[in-house]
């Protein structure tokens, strides 16, 4: 028997209360774990409240594409696992969007010099390979992988011939480009929605900003007005700074 | 005689007592009581119970049960109770008037109701009733679960858990054997009782479980 409480949790949606006391503009607590795989070339761990991410990074060689002769390339991938949620039904619904959304907001931030990582033009480049691995779905795992495959990224470590030093990706820290999304249960709008509050949403809307608006995605039936548009991206912009910093003073 | 005593754990296959009797959740062997659950002691006079820490539930005849409506036939609802078992509540089973054909109108997909378990086949089919006005369909407010195994434990001695959490949050609160617990009140309120019951679930084992709840709802 499913305990989605659809209609309870609208009620309180209503006067601006949800089911943990939160307030409509805040994040549950994240807890970013650096280095947990030790034969990927970064990784990271990232719990959100109860969601649980894990992110690996590998860079290997391979052909450019035709378009960008002289660039490497980025591939992000989600796998959410068996346990991840109750019914495969679920899984595949988000299966999906999660690797797109996630991609899209690094690659639109150009956070990776691609220009720096090719070997030879037209011949041979680097593919930075991003996994993201659900292990829990509480919600929200647009944001947990989008700081899961952020921290991965500042620790990755590759070497550029077999005999080279191992060395960093050329990565600009300014246009690290952070994820926030937001729910519309009936008249107002929540930040960082839990499970339960997604299933009773109308429409979610995901934001990656990092000194500008660098993606977006609509999720769900509903709508969001002009004007809840514009508080998104400005809160947004506010939260990324938040992540930034405790994404860069999180233990390595 | 046996050495244990209330809410004492017991592992599977644990001696209980040399001699005497076994009650449920036991087994004898060579005229010795074993434990056949990972559970808890409960004595009744000189017999020992074993009560399983887990599980599902297991429909009982004469239990009352919350469960969620999933399909309206012509002449019955199908109800689902979180048993593994087909779920009925047929029209002749009911107190009130319902035409049949028009069931949808009294309760339809998706609403709540607290029924009684009626009968229970041999092969396992449940048949629920509503026939005092006691079982009513409930308005949709919060439901919460937890580990049907752990509901005597949020009863507590003649309902002095659960009424103390009544008492110190005013809330509605209606449990069904089958471990759905629905919690009707000012939002405050029901997080509180939902604080209270997770307690409950979390910390079962404790025998001052009634105090820590007292405790935490700051109620004298």
């Amino acid at each position: 028997m499913n305990l989605e409480n659809n209609e309870y949790l609208r009620e309180i949606a209503d006067k601006g209360e949800r089911l943990d006391q939160r307030k409509p503009v805040q994040r549950r607590a994240i807890n970013i774990k650096r280095k947990v795989i030790n034969h990927a070339d970064g990784s990271a761990y990232v719990e959100l409240g109860q969601t649980k991410v894990m992110a690996g990074v590998k860079v290997l060689e391979g052909v450019p594409y035709p378009d960008k002769p002289d660039e490497g390339s980025l591939i992000v991938s989600f796998e959410p696992t068996e346990l991840a949620d109750d019914y495969p039904k679920d899984r595949l619904i988000y299966g999906v969007e999660v690797g797109r959304v996630t991609d899209r907001g690094i690659r639109e931030s150009r956070v990776i010099d691609m220009k720096k990582m090719v070997i030879e033009a037209g011949k041979k480049s680097f593919f930075v390979y991003i996994d993201i691995y659900a292990l829990n779905n509480d919600g929200n795992l647009l944001d947990a992988s989008n700081i899961a495959a952020l921290a991965a990224l500042l620790d990755a470590k590759f070497k550029r011939t077999p005999e080279s030093e191992p060395e960093s990706l050329p990565l600009d820290l300014q246009k690290m480009s952070f994820s926030s999304t937001f729910v519309k249960i009936g008249k107002n709008v929540f930040l960082d929605p839990m499970r339960l509050e997604e299933n009773a949403s109308d429409a979610k809307i995901s934001i990656a900003v990092s000194t500008a608006v660098n993606s977006m995605q609509k999720g769900g039936v509903g709508f969001f007005t002009p004007e809840e548009v514009d508080f998104c991206i400005g809160k947004a912009f506010d939260l990324g700074g938040e992540l930034k910093d405790l994404l860069t003073s999180s233990p390595k | 005689m046996t050495q244990f005593k209330n809410y004492d754990i017991v592992t599977p296959g644990e001696l209980l007592a040399e001699g005497g009797i076994g009650g449920e959740g036991t087994y004898m062997e060579q005229e010795k009581v074993f434990s056949k659950y990972f559970g808890m002691v409960s004595m009744n006079g000189n017999i020992i119970n074993i009560r399983p820490l887990s599980g599902k539930y297991v429909p009982e005849e004469g239990d009352d049960i919350i469960g969620k409506i999933v399909e309206v036939s012509d002449k019955y609802w199908t109800v689902n109770i979180d048993v593994p078992y087909s779920t009925r509540i047929d029209i002749r089973d009911v107190g009130f008037r319902v035409a049949p054909g028009d069931l949808a109108s009294i309760m339809d997909v998706d609403d709540l109701v607290y029924a009684k378990i009626e009968r229970v086949t041999t092969n396992r089919t449940v048949d629920l009733g509503m026939r005092t006005p006691r079982y009513t369909k409930l308005p949709s407010k919060m439901i919460a679960k937890i580990d049907p195994t752990k509901i005597p434990r949020l009863i507590g001695k003649e309902g002095s858990m659960i009424n103390t959490i009544k008492d110190a949050t005013k809330c509605d609160i209606i449990v069904g054997q089958n471990g759905i617990i629905w919690v009707n009140g000012p939002k405050e309120q029901v997080d509180l009782a939902l604080m209270a019951i997770n307690l409950v679930n979390d910390k079962y084992y404790d025998p001052d479980l009634v105090n820590r709840v007292k405790e935490l709802l700051h109620y004298v």
